[in-house]
This record gives structure tokens, C-alpha cells and sequence, in this order.
């Protein structure tokens, strides 16, 4: 046993030593900060609805009806949209700095529906940018002739699903969409992990099997222990990153502003699968990639191979919206039997809170069973391909090496 | 300039020939298509409801109902005039799940839904077009026919008076494949790149290949060469997307809505081979510095990630062309590219602000090329020892001295 840590412990310091390990701790938290805070700043500036006369402060708009169908300007936003007689005179003022934007109605605007906004900021959302939805408003009114009915024909219901369960007769409410975005997130952060784990632990054995270090390790201790060892530090240090990272995606999306997501709503037993799927998924593809380097006979060639590994951590993510659509639909449930797609198709599943205990126990039960077989594969093939150092295993020797115990 | 060419040719067959080049080139498209194939599958047999209850309260003072509007619905309908009704014809199953607009529903919009599962978005979508019909049956009948349209409205920038419609999503879609195709480009040249460098210097082949050609001419030729494999896998995925989308819509009309100014093009095509140049060239440079492609892995990601962070704030710059954030992303060499690849098609970008860019741009791909070509002939020299940064910049002078102090023979 002593061995073993021996081995963890100089495992944790060589990781923590290498820059790449940082780099990926960092640069991953800080592109997820980055694309928060983009996501939040243009949810601020380009929110779902607005109460016409309640916008934030911003610059003021204008307008050149050319149609004649704005007959008056609601009260509360008389200071925020201005008329003009004529397209040169809006224009001045969007020079003066008096207006951010214009819009022009266009004579046959009752036929053609023909609006134009002028304005220096073009973009993809500018369709529903604070000043077009604030015009609009004020059209709408003018055309409904109540502002109450217009709110109603633009803005989307605010529905309320009640899903009463078949068998017992019980009603839960329907998970909006922020619950299904933290799990979106929670599997996003497992997927990613658990892929730079299983480098890293590629890359620690590899490295050493090219430079044959691991032959003098092998003389004062048995492969198993090795194995074992180099597991169980990085499994130690992976996992305090994840932690870390899912402790910093809390705070991200504790923060204020950034996100309008009540964390409470979470339950607590969403963390704690989150944790056992992590440690499991990691335990999995860390035996795989353990036997991938005893097999290939340089970095490079288990590292081609690796790729084949981690695609199918990361491919339910690319089924997400198929699986939060339908989570209990046949690719939910398949993906989540399939040990190396279940961590992460069950991250996604949970947080719709359509999991069965009997599916969440076989799906474990599967993992489990798969972690062990390649923990046990990694040590037998290990052992029998450092004797075979610098020639390519053939099937058949691997065949043989995995039955000898 | 002979030396070059057969450095080009040999490093274009060498990756042409490789397995990994193969696998890349036909997997990545096979594995697309297996995505989209089993996305496909999933939402044909997704579920819907078969039957939807409808109970309409919202009419008692206007005598408005929507059962008397006489829909068409995708979904089939039945409309009740109670709720217990409804909830009589839910528990024996004769719909799947009913909607109550309540009486106040023109002052709070909130309409309550009762399903037996997850209600599906065809479900959602058809509860809400029936509450809108509601709605819209209450305007005046003179405005109703115009607000049963949305607004169709035109974006015009002020400065070069150039029109885009907002519902013209192709307009905003093609710079983002721009920016993406120049991604997938530049990083698949640049990864071959840092790993023939650092190939050939780990097996030592660098030197003997040093006594014929100059370090220069084997950094050109190298550029250019796996430039030119890069060139031709993204070739082949822009052609079989091409054959993808000819045999799927052969009526290509739609490609009129898409009108950019040949000066435009040429402008983004400008960008395109510059930032190409930048990443590729600091990559060899990187590459020629270090003695195995893992030391590279740390010094590249600081490179990588300024020239990707436009992708990943991609919203931001779309909805703000002009805003703060896109202006300075396009004043950092590494990530002016991406940015002025999105904005471009899309915004006026001030023409200063153009100017200014493509020089700091273009001082930057001529230091690292001369850079590229000077760390690989110092490397040469410090075999099996990683360049400082001091060795890297400083005057040569001085590191050829460090090296012989290193190496007294």
C-alpha cells in the first residue's frame, strides 16, 4: 500500500508541476467567465420584454412616419421617442448625439409592414434591440389603440405546465429553462474534465514508457501497484479541480446580474450525482487510456487512438437538446446505459428530473462493472507490453495478455 | 527558391500520405453526419400530443372565444367551456393536455397548462398561437390584418447607407462561417506545423537537413507546404458540403438574399491570409523553440486562446459590431482576424479603424516570420535546450556566446 501512495503522491506533484495542467484548470474557467459575462451583457441590453416606459436609461430614439399612423406617444415614453417631419432632421440629431437610432415608416407601411432603422449598430439581435422593441411598442399601441391589448399580441404567455403523474394522480410543475441550463452547465463541466483527466493520464504513462523509466519502476514495484498508484494520484488532483471548477461555476452563477437563476432550485441531490458520475466516468476513461498507452507503443500512437475514447464522453452534449426534449425517449435512455456516454447523458437527464431509480441503478451498476474490467485489463496489459517494449502488441498477444492473472 | 519548392512537395505528400491526415479528412465528416443523422431520428418520432383541450375564459366581457374563430391548428383541438370539462375529458384521455386562459389574461398573459408528460414544443407553440389569435380578434378590424404580420423591418447603417433586412438570418450566419472556416484553417495548418517542427527536431533530421538549405528556406517551405494541406482538407470539406447541399436543395434562390460588395470580400480575404500567416508562423516559431511537441502544448495556448476568444464572445460581436469589446478585439493582432472576419459582412467599420488594424496586423506576420526563421536556426544551434525568451528576442551576438558557453566544443 505504501508504494501506491508513494507513487500517487509523485504523481499529484508532476502534474501540479506541469503548465499544461494549469493552463487547462485556468483557461477553462476563464473562457466560461468571459462567455457569461458576454451572455449576461446582452441579455441586460436585449432582455426578453420590457414594460414600455420602464428601459433602463438609455439614449433616446426617434422617428419619421411617413405613413401617418403615430397619432400619439404614450406619456410615459414621450422623453424616450421623438418624432421628426423628415429623415434629414433625424439624422441631425442622431449626429448631435440626441438619438441612438431612428426608424422610418415606410408610406405603404399598412400594405407592405415596411419599417426601417437607421442606426451606426447593425446586428444580429437588432430586431429586438431596447429601442426597436421600444418603437414598436409604441406603434402597436397606435395601431390596437391600447397599449394593454398591444403588450399582449407581442409579448409570448407566460405559461405555467402542471404534469400530473399518471399513476399516483400527484402535480409537479414543468422545470423551466434555468434548472435545465445548470445541468446543462453541470454536464458541460463533466465532460470536459473527465476528457482533460484522461489526457493527462495518457500523456503520464505514455511519457514515461517512451522514455523507459517505467522499466527501473518496475524493478521495485509491481505493475498493479503502479497503475494504482499513478489512478489514484491524478484521480485525487482531477477531482479537486472539478470540485474547484463546479465551486467557481456556483459563484458565476451565484453572482448577481450575470444569470437570473435561483441556485436554491437545484437540489442537493443533483450535486451529489454530479460527484459520483464524475468519479466514475474519470475511473473509466482513466483505465481505458492506461490500457491504450500500455498498447500503442509511443505518445503519439495512443494519443491518436484517445480521441476515439473521449468522443463518446463528450457526444451526448451534442444531443443535448434531443435529450432535455425528450428525456425519457430511447436515445436518452440508451446513452445512459452505455457506460462511457452515461455520465454525461445523465447530467443532462437529471436536471429534467425524469430518472427512474431503477435506470439510475443499472446505469451505475453498468459503470461500475466497466471501471472495474478496465482497471484489471490496464494492470494485465501493462505488465505483458513492457516486455514487449518498442514492437506493437499483436491482437493476439493482447488476447493472451489479458487472460493470464 | 528550388530549395523551397522541394520542401513544399515533400512535406505536402509526406501529410497527404499520413493515416491520421485520412482520418481527419473523411472522419470528421462521417462523424457530423452520423450526429445529424441520429438528430434527425430522434425528432421525427418525437413525442406530441395527440389532442389538446382548449378553455377560453378571457371572453366573458368582449364575448370574444376562440372557439369561435374557426383555427387551423397543426395538433387537433377541442374547446371547452369549463374547466371541469376539460379536466373530465383529461382523466378519461380524450385529450392530452388542456390550457386554461383565464379571465384576466389580457392584463397578466398567463395562461395554465395541465399535461400528462412534458409538454412538447409543438404543443406549447400551438397554445400560444391560439392565445394570440384571442388577442388579435380584439383589434380593430382595420389594423388587424397588418398586425397579423410581423413589422417587416430594414437595418441601414447611417455612414454608407448599406441595407441588410433583419429577418435576413443568411447575412448574419455568413460571417460566422467565415470566422469559423478561417478557425478550422488556420489551426489544422498550424497543428501539422508544430508537429513537423518538432518532429523532425526530436529525430534530428533538422541538422543534417541544415548543411543543405537554410533555415529560412526550410521554415518557407514548410509554411507553405502544410499551408497548401490544409488548403486542400478544407477543399474537400467545402466541396462535399457543397454536394451535401446541391443534392439536398437544388433550387439555389435563396443565395440572392446574400449581397456583399466585392471590396468587401477582397477586404475579408486580406484578413483571412494575414491572420492565417500570424498563427501559422508563430506556431513554427514556437515549434523550432522547444525539443518535444509537449513543451510546445503550454506556449501555444495563450496564442490559440486570444485568437479563439472572438468565437466564444461571437453574440457579443454580432449584436455590437461597433461596440467597445469588438473594437479592441480587433486592435490584438491574434484576435483582429476572427473579429473583423464577423464584423465586416455585417457593419461599417471606420475606415481608420480598418487602416490602423491591417498595419499592426501586418508588422506582426513580418516579426514572427522573421522570428520563426531565426529561432529555428538558433535552435539548431542549442540542441536539446529550451530557447528563453531572451535567447529568442535579444541580439544575436549575445546567444550565440550563450551558446558556446554551453557548449565549450
Amino acid at each position: 500500500m505504501n508504494l501506491v501512495m508513494i507513487i500517487a503522491w509523485r504523481e499529484i506533484t508532476t502534474l501540479l508541476r506541469r503548465a499544461s495542467f494549469w493552463i487547462a484548470a485556468l483557461g477553462g474557467p476563464l473562457v466560461a467567465i468571459a462567455m457569461l459575462l458576454g451572455i449576461g451583457y446582452v441579455g441586460r441590453q436585449f432582455g426578453d420584454q420590457t414594460t414600455p416606459g420602464q428601459t433602463n436609461a438609455g439614449p433616446a430614439t426617434g422617428f419619421v412616419d411617413k405613413a401617418g399612423v403615430i397619432r400619439s406617444i404614450p406619456t410615459a415614453d414621450r422623453a424616450l421617442v421623438l418624432p421628426f417631419q423628415t429623415e434629414d432632421e433625424a439624422s441631425a440629431a442622431m449626429r448631435a448625439g440626441r438619438i441612438g437610432s431612428f426608424f422610418i415608416v415606410a408610406p405603404d407601411y399598412m400594405k407592405s409592414g415596411q419599417v426601417t432603422r437607421v442606426s451606426p449598430q447593425v446586428g444580429i439581435l437588432s430586431d429586438s434591440a431596447q429601442d426597436t422593441r421600444l418603437f414598436q411598442a409604441v406603434l402597436d399601441t397606435n395601431l390596437v389603440g391600447d397599449a394593454q391589448l398591444a403588450r399582449r399580441l407581442t409579448d409570448t404567455p407566460d405559461m405555467q405546465v402542471h404534469v400530473v403523474n399518471p399513476t399516483n394522480g400527484t402535480t409537479t410543475t414543468q422545470p423551466s429553462s434555468p434548472f435545465s441550463g445548470i445541468s446543462y452547465g453541470l454536464a458541460l463541466i463533466l465532460a470536459i474534465s473527465i476528457a482533460n483527466g484522461g489526457g493527462q493520464l495518457l500523456q503520464a504513462v505514455a511519457e514515461e514508457k517512451e522514455n523507459r523509466t517505467i522499466e527501473i519502476l518496475l524493478t521495485s514495484a509491481p505493475s498493479w501497484k503502479i497503475m494504482a498508484g499513478k489512478l489514484l494520484g491524478l484521480s485525487t488532483v482531477v477531482l479537486i479541480q472539478f470540485l474547484a471548477w463546479l465551486v467557481i461555476a456556483r459563484l458565476l452563477i451565484g453572482a448577481q446580474g450575470l444569470m437570473q437563476v435561483d441556485v436554491g432550485s437545484v437540489p442537493v441531490f443533483l450535486w451529489l450525482w454530479v460527484v459520483i458520475y464524475y468519479l466514475l466516468g474519470f475511473l473509466l476513461l482513466g483505465g481505458l487510456m492506461l490500457v491504450l498507452a500500455s498498447v500503442g507503443a509511443s505518445m503519439r500512437e495512443s494519443g491518436q487512438f484517445s480521441g476515439l475514447m473521449t468522443i463518446p464522453v463528450v457526444a451526448p452534449l451534442w444531443f443535448s437538446a434531443s435529450i432535455v426534449e425528450n428525456p425519457s425517449g430511447w436515445l436518452a435512455r440508451g446513452l445512459s446505459l452505455f457506460p462511457l456516454t452515461a455520465p454525461v447523458t445523465m447530467m443532462l437527464r437529471l436536471g429534467q428530473g425524469a430518472v427512474a431509480p431503477w435506470e439510475l441503478a443499472v446505469s451505475l451498476g453498468l459503470l461500475a462493472l466497466s471501471v472495474l474490467g478496465a482497471i484489471v485489463a490496464a494492470a494485465r496489459l501493462f505488465r505483458a507490453s513492457t516486455l514487449l517494449t518498442g514492437t506493437k502488441p499483436t491482437p493476439v498477444a493482447i488476447w493472451r495478455a489479458l487472460r493470464s492473472t | 527558391m528550388k530549395n523551397i519548392l522541394m520542401i513544399l512537395r515533400f512535406e505536402y505528400l509526406r501529410q497527404i500520405r499520413r493515416r491520421s491526415f485520412l482520418f481527419t479528412v473523411l472522419g470528421v465528416p462521417l462523424l457530423i453526419g452520423m450526429v445529424f443523422g441520429i438528430i434527425v431520428l430522434v425528432s421525427m418520432n418525437v413525442h406530441a400530443e395527440q389532442k389538446i383541450g382548449i378553455v377560453d375564459l378571457s371572453g366573458d366581457s368582449t364575448g370574444i372565444n376562440v372557439s369561435m374563430l374557426d383555427l387551423d391548428t397543426v395538433i387537433p383541438v377541442t374547446y371547452f367551456d369549463t374547466e371541469a370539462a376539460a379536466q373530465a375529458a383529461f382523466e378519461a384521455r380524450g385529450v392530452d393536455a388542456y390550457a386554461v386562459i383565464p379571465a384576466d389574461y389580457i392584463t397578466t398573459g398567463r395562461i395554465a397548462v395541465t399535461t400528462r408528460e412534458h409538454l412538447s414544443d409543438a404543443g406549447r407553440n400551438e397554445i400560444e398561437a391560439i392565445a394570440h389569435a384571442g388577442v388579435l380578434a380584439r383589434v380593430p378590424p382595420d389594423a388587424r390584418a397588418r398586425l397579423a404580420e410581423p413589422m417587416h423591418l430594414t437595418l441601414r447603417s447611417p455612414e454608407s447607407g448599406r441595407e441588410i433586412e433583419a429577418d435576413n438570418f443568411l447575412m448574419f450566419l455568413l460571417p460566422y462561417l467565415f470566422a469559423l472556416l478561417f478557425t478550422l484553417t488556420t489551426f489544422m495548418t498550424s497543428g501539422y506545423l508544430l508537429q513537423a517542427v518538432t518532429e523532425e527536431k526530436e529525430e534530428r533530421i533538422v541538422e543534417i537537413l541544415a548543411t543543405t538549405v537554410a533555415p529560412h528556406e526550410l521554415m518557407a517551405g514548410k509554411i507553405l507546404g502544410l499551408s497548401a494541406v490544409g488548403l486542400t482538407q478544407m477543399g474537400i470539406w467545402i466541396g462535399l458540403v457543397v454536394i451535401v447541399v446541391l443534392s439536398l436543395s437544388p433550387d439555389l434562390s435563396w443565395l440572392a438574399q446574400v449581397h456583399l460588395p466585392l471590396s468587401l470580400l477582397l477586404l475579408a480575404l486580406l484578413y483571412f491570409v494575414l491572420g492565417y500567416l500570424l498563427i501559422c508562423s508563430c506556431y513554427a516559431a514556437i515549434g523550432a523553440s522547444v525539443t518535444t511537441p509537449q513543451e510546445a502544448q503550454p506556449l501555444v495556448a495563450p496564442i490559440s486562446m486570444l485568437a479563439l476568444s472572438p468565437l466564444f464572445l461571437v453574440v457579443v460581436i454580432l449584436a455590437q459590431p461597433n461596440g467597445m469589446l469588438a473594437t479592441i478585439l480587433s486592435f490584438i493582432p491574434f484576435s483582429a482576424p476572427v473579429t473583423m472576419l464577423l464584423r465586416l459582412p455585417i457593419a461599417d467599420v471606420p475606415s481608420w479603424e480598418i487602416v490602423v488594424n491591417l498595419l499592426v496586423l501586418t508588422i506582426f506576420v513580418y516579426g514572427a516570420m522573421v522570428l520563426a526563421g531565426r529561432v529555428m536556426r538558433l535552435g539548431l544551434l542549442n540542441y536539446g535546450k529550451r530557447l528563453s525568451l531572451r535567447e529568442m528576442f535579444g541580439r544575436e551576438q549575445r546567444v550565440s556566446r550563450a551558446a558556446a558557453k554551453v557548449d565549450p566544443l
